[in-house]
């Protein structure tokens, strides 16, 4: 393969970090061995020769900077059409700001030798080469220019800060204050403060919660991204960024640079028996249908979409324990999967699959076999004693399947939030216990609004591990009253609001420097929130039913009212013929069911024929008979044998009818006596 | 009316799920979740939705794992007097306006509480038109003798849709005992009713003759499996002469009920029904709706 040109990285820059993914949003154009790499395609240490010799090719030894600026001012006038010519020196001013504090015998803050070393490993001067601080700045800007102005933030912005006293080196040292591979890690830093995609936190929240989360950890990515969290001269800078990713953030993975999505591999074990793990592709619709990647060590792989995987599943000639420990990744044209090296993985049942996969998070209810990683496994079980009690296992016969130093707990369910803390190793994987952010857990929300909730539905509140303070203060804007409350200190930091029993209302809770906001309603919705009715089941003929309500049916008959018995009678209703007979009785059983007596003056009567005559009994236990229609008797049988019959016959007429009904009633009984006319 | 805050989880959750009107089961298992934990309620957060769902108060498809709130709907139902039963949405402004819509002398609210499921609500009319104008007041759907048209519109137990499906996990799953209506783990794989946990729900595969798997709910599965010569599985038990006593569909405990046959033996009452001595007992279902319901489920019904 031919080396590549000064306009060949140029090209290849340019459609890595600005491209359409980009639209609208800030790009950090964060330049390292490992980025060049995957802009070019080449091993790392090649990837930076390869720059800088191209790099070299235009500004020479002297470094000439106005020859590149020179190059844009003449590609300017003829388009500009193409990517900008000073791409790659920004570039490569950018990669000497990721390498200072590199080397022992320089002050950290040393710039320009790690640059000077770039083009020259034998240029050992102080201060800045050539005609750089002449050139640098209208480079950087007219690049700006190009992406903000003549593409009009299509393919991403460039944001130009104030340096301040750093005026030539802080143009490339704000892309490099933290190596864009660092950015992955805000995936699961904003897991695990709870942050939902959309929601607007403060960036300065935000970035003490950075600290805090990045405190315990010694990894050098932990110890860059704490550095731009505390250091009070970036505070600025790392704001912006932060405010930008969470921004982005959409609850999945994507490649910081990139803005492409970040497929996930799975931890997966196929059998509970023989708990063999594997690693398992997942396929979302970020991702396409089918892939060649490239795996470590062995080759090439074909994946190809199968349901909500990829096949092959699992992955095969990959070292699993290998995987599990360090986390596991490949890539290919600009796709990237991968697996944190986490040292718990919760699978759950995948169906598709016929396996247990691992998942992002636990939910309440659902049942899990966990795989752990041996230092958190009696932490693991101490929790689970509290919290899952009897529904889980530690299966001592799995060790013998799985890779050294990882166990399987299985049938792990967890019903409600837990009381107690999760250890640190579960925090990502259940929402639950205090964070670095002040934080709502639970409760009762309104779906298409956030932050609102029903009364009596408020949240658990979880407090900031910033504050030390023992105290929250919640104020209702409506009225600007403040209340304070004392935290009993406990294991759990966490306040039940509902408890409370706050008024409906507009809430700000501040717990040290950390606030959220809340709102309680008694309700919003008129009849029934949006979409009430949309979910129905089929039945006979593929008839719709929702709730109690059969659509299209034939509409029953509708009861009649008629005058309820005594407590402990049944009245008769009579049609016009000896069939026409029903009995109704008083439901007293509602009586017991409700707690007290229940009493009736009328009620309905469910018959499948015209009534014509009420039949009830009077305190004396006869029967009195009331026209409900004037139907005329039809019958040609002798009524008499019949209850229909007998019952006229025992009845008599209520007094005070009218003459019509005491004739009609006169022909009914001698119906019922087998007298017809 | 019972204070919010005082109230069973089924009611609040009835509650929410009335103002978010309809959402994925994640939504609704979590503020399931909640309650529960509210209430200091150790069950699977299913619980709690499943009984919405019975009582009429909410669709769920599981198979989409979506869920959405019934439109509030009025019940008149034989055998209750004109007390007419109160399902589906119940919002703050629904209960406010019932309030409002029977603040009259020809209507009786009242309630009958059964924790942790929501109260039943009825208000006793008194005439049918008295009930047509409350349900107009509440903007309700007024529906006559829901029961007879829920099992009308039942299907058959060996009419249920089958969908082919993956087997389950077999080393997890257990198979349902027909003569002892238990589930046991020791299957051989052979063909029958089998179950396993997913989701967080238990669901129901079912293995023919040929070996191939089908997707299929638990009722309906059990009842195929006990077709033919059954046990003493459905009855109908009388009501006392006087009414002191109800008439009663009752159903051995180990047994589901489809959905529509279990909303239309819960809505003929209002109420969830009651355990007792290993029967699940439906209050105030008539001889000839038991006998429809039971001959869809392939049984008949015994009558004591």
């Amino acid at each position: 393969m031919s080396p590549l040109t000064y306009d060949d990285w140029a090209e290849a820059i340019a459609a890595f970090f600005f491209d359409a993914a980009h639209a609208g949003d800030e790009v950090l154009f964060a330049i390292d061995d490992r980025s060049l790499s995957e802009v070019s395609g080449l091993p790392e240490a090649e990837a930076v020769q390869s720059l800088s010799s191209a790099v070299r090719s235009v500004v020479g030894i002297d470094w000439g900077v106005d020859l590149v600026a020179r190059r844009a001012w003449r590609w300017r006038r003829e388009g500009p059409i193409g990517p900008h010519p000073a791409l790659p020196l920004l570039a490569l001013t950018v990669l000497a700001a990721s390498r200072m504090g590199g080397d022992r015998a320089l002050a950290p803050h040393n710039y320009y030798v790690p640059l000077r070393h770039l083009l020259d490993p034998g240029d050992d001067e102080k201060g800045a080469p050539g005609t750089f601080t002449s050139y640098i700045e209208l480079l950087w800007h007219d690049v700006a220019r190009w992406v903000n102005d003549d593409q009009a933030g299509r393919h991403g912005r460039l944001v130009i800060r104030d340096t301040g006293y750093l005026r030539f080196v802080g143009l490339a040292v704000q892309h490099a204050l933290v190596k864009s591979a660092d950015l992955r890690h805000l995936d699961a830093f904003f897991r695990r403060i709870g942050l939902e995609p959309g929601e607007e936190v403060a960036p300065a929240e935000l970035r003490r919660a950075l600290a805090v989360w990045t405190a315990s950890r010694d990894e050098p990515w932990a110890r860059r991204l704490g550095r731009i969290s505390t250091d009070d001269g970036l505070s600025t800078l790392c704001e912006a960024l932060l405010e930008r990713e969470a921004r982005c953030w959409d609850g999945r993975s994507r490649d910081p640079r990139t803005g492409r999505p970040v497929g996930r591999i799975r931890v997966g074990i196929p059998s509970l028996r023989r708990p063999i793990p594997g690693l398992y592709v997942e396929w979302d619709e970020r991702l396409p249908e089918a892939a060649t990647m490239s795996l470590p060590d062995s080759g090439e792989v074909e994946l190809v979409r199968w349901e909500g995987w990829y096949s092959p599943h699992p992955l095969a000639d990959v070292d699993v324990a290998k995987a599990l420990f360090d986390g596991f990744e490949f890539r290919a044209n600009g796709l990237r999967f991968a697996l944190r090296p986490d040292a718990v993985h919760a699978l759950a049942y995948d169906d598709d699959l016929g396996a247990w996969v691992s998942v992002d998070s636990m939910s309440y209810g659902d049942r899990y076999q966990l795989l752990v990683w041996w230092q958190s496994r009696d932490e693991i079980i101490r929790f689970l004693e509290r919290e899952a009690p009897d529904t889980w296992r530690l299966d001592e016969r799995a060790v013998r399947f799985l890779p050294d130093g990882w166990h399987l707990i299985t049938d792990v369910q967890i019903n409600t939030r837990p009381s107690n803390t999760p250890p640190a190793a579960m925090a990502a994987l259940i929402p639950a216990g205090p964070g670095p952010r002040l934080r709502l857990f639970g409760g009762l929300p309104i779906t298409t609004m956030q932050g609102v909730y029903l009364r009596g539905g408020e949240p658990a509140l979880a407090l900031s591990t910033i504050s030390e303070e023992d105290r929250i203060s919640i104020e209702r804007l409506e009225t600007g009253e403040v209340e304070h409350f004392r935290v009993v200190n406990g294991e759990k930091r966490e306040i039940s609001l509902w408890k409370l029993q706050l008024e409906p209302g507009h809430y700000n809770v501040r717990h040290g420097e950390s606030t959220v906001t809340l709102q309680i309603v008694d309700g919003i919705a008129e009849v029934a929130g949006p979409g009430a009715g949309s979910v129905a089941h089929a039945g006979r003929d593929n008839v719709q039913v929702v709730g109690t309500r059969v659509a299209d049916s034939t509409p029953p008959s509708v009861p009649i009212t008629i005058r309820a018995p005594r407590s402990s009678d049944a009245t008769v209703v009579l049609g016009s013929r000896p069939e026409n007979y029903a009995v109704v009785t008083l439901p007293a059983w509602l009586s017991t069911q409700v707690g007290f007596e229940l009493t009736w003056r009328t009620i309905d009567a469910w018959v499948d024929f015209q009534p014509a005559w009420q039949l009830a009994a009077d305190a004396a236990g006869n029967y009195q008979a009331f026209l409900l229609t004037e139907l005329e008797p039809e019958s040609t049988q002798d009524g008499s044998a019949t209850k229909w019959g007998r019952m006229i016959i025992r009845a008599t007429l209520v007094s005070d009818q009218p003459e019509r009904a005491v004739e009609l009633w006169d022909r009914y009984r001698a119906v019922a006596k087998g007298r017809q006319r | 009316m019972t204070a919010v805050g005082t109230c069973a989880p089924g009611d609040e959750l009835l509650r929410w799920v009335s103002e978010a009107g309809s959402g994925s089961w994640d939504r609704l298992r979590d503020a399931s979740a909640y309650l529960c934990q509210k209430a200091q309620l150790n069950v699977r957060p299913s619980t709690l939705a499943t009984q919405l769902s019975t009582l009429g108060h909410l669709d769920i498809d599981w198979s989409r794992r979506t869920w959405s709130v019934v439109p509030p709907t009025l019940n008149l139902v034989p055998g209750l007097g004109l007390c007419i039963v109160l399902t589906g949405s119940r919002p703050h402004y629904v209960d406010r306006r019932f309030e409002e819509a029977t603040d009259d002398l020809d209507v009786y609210p009242f309630e009958v509480a059964q924790s942790p499921a929501p109260v039943a609500r009825y208000a006793k009319c008194a005439s049918v038109e008295v009930a047509e104008s409350v349900a107009r007041h509440l903007g309700a759907s007024l529906v006559i003798d829901p029961a007879r048209q829920l099992v009308d519109a039942m299907r058959a137990a060996d009419e249920t849709p089958l969908e082919q499906a993956p087997p389950p996990p077999l080393e997890e799953a257990c198979r349902f005992d027909p003569e002892t209506l238990t589930w046991r783990a020791e299957h051989h794989e052979r063909p029958g009713l089998y179950r396993f946990d997913l989701h967080g729900r238990t669901v129901h595969r079912r293995l023919d003759q040929y070996g191939y798997w089908w997707a299929i709910d638990r009722a309906s599965g059990q009842f195929l499996e006990l077709r033919g010569p059954s046990l003493d599985i459905l009855r109908w038990r009388s009501p006392s002469r006087k009414g002191g006593r109800s008439h009663c569909l009752e159903v051995r405990r180990e047994l589901a009920l489809p959905i529509l046959a279990e909303r239309a033996a819960t809505v003929s009452s209002g109420l969830v029904p009651q355990e007792i001595d290993g029967w699940r007992r439906y209050l105030n279902v008539p001889r000839d709706l038991a006998v429809d319901l039971a001959q869809r489920l392939l049984q008949t019904i015994e009558v004591i």
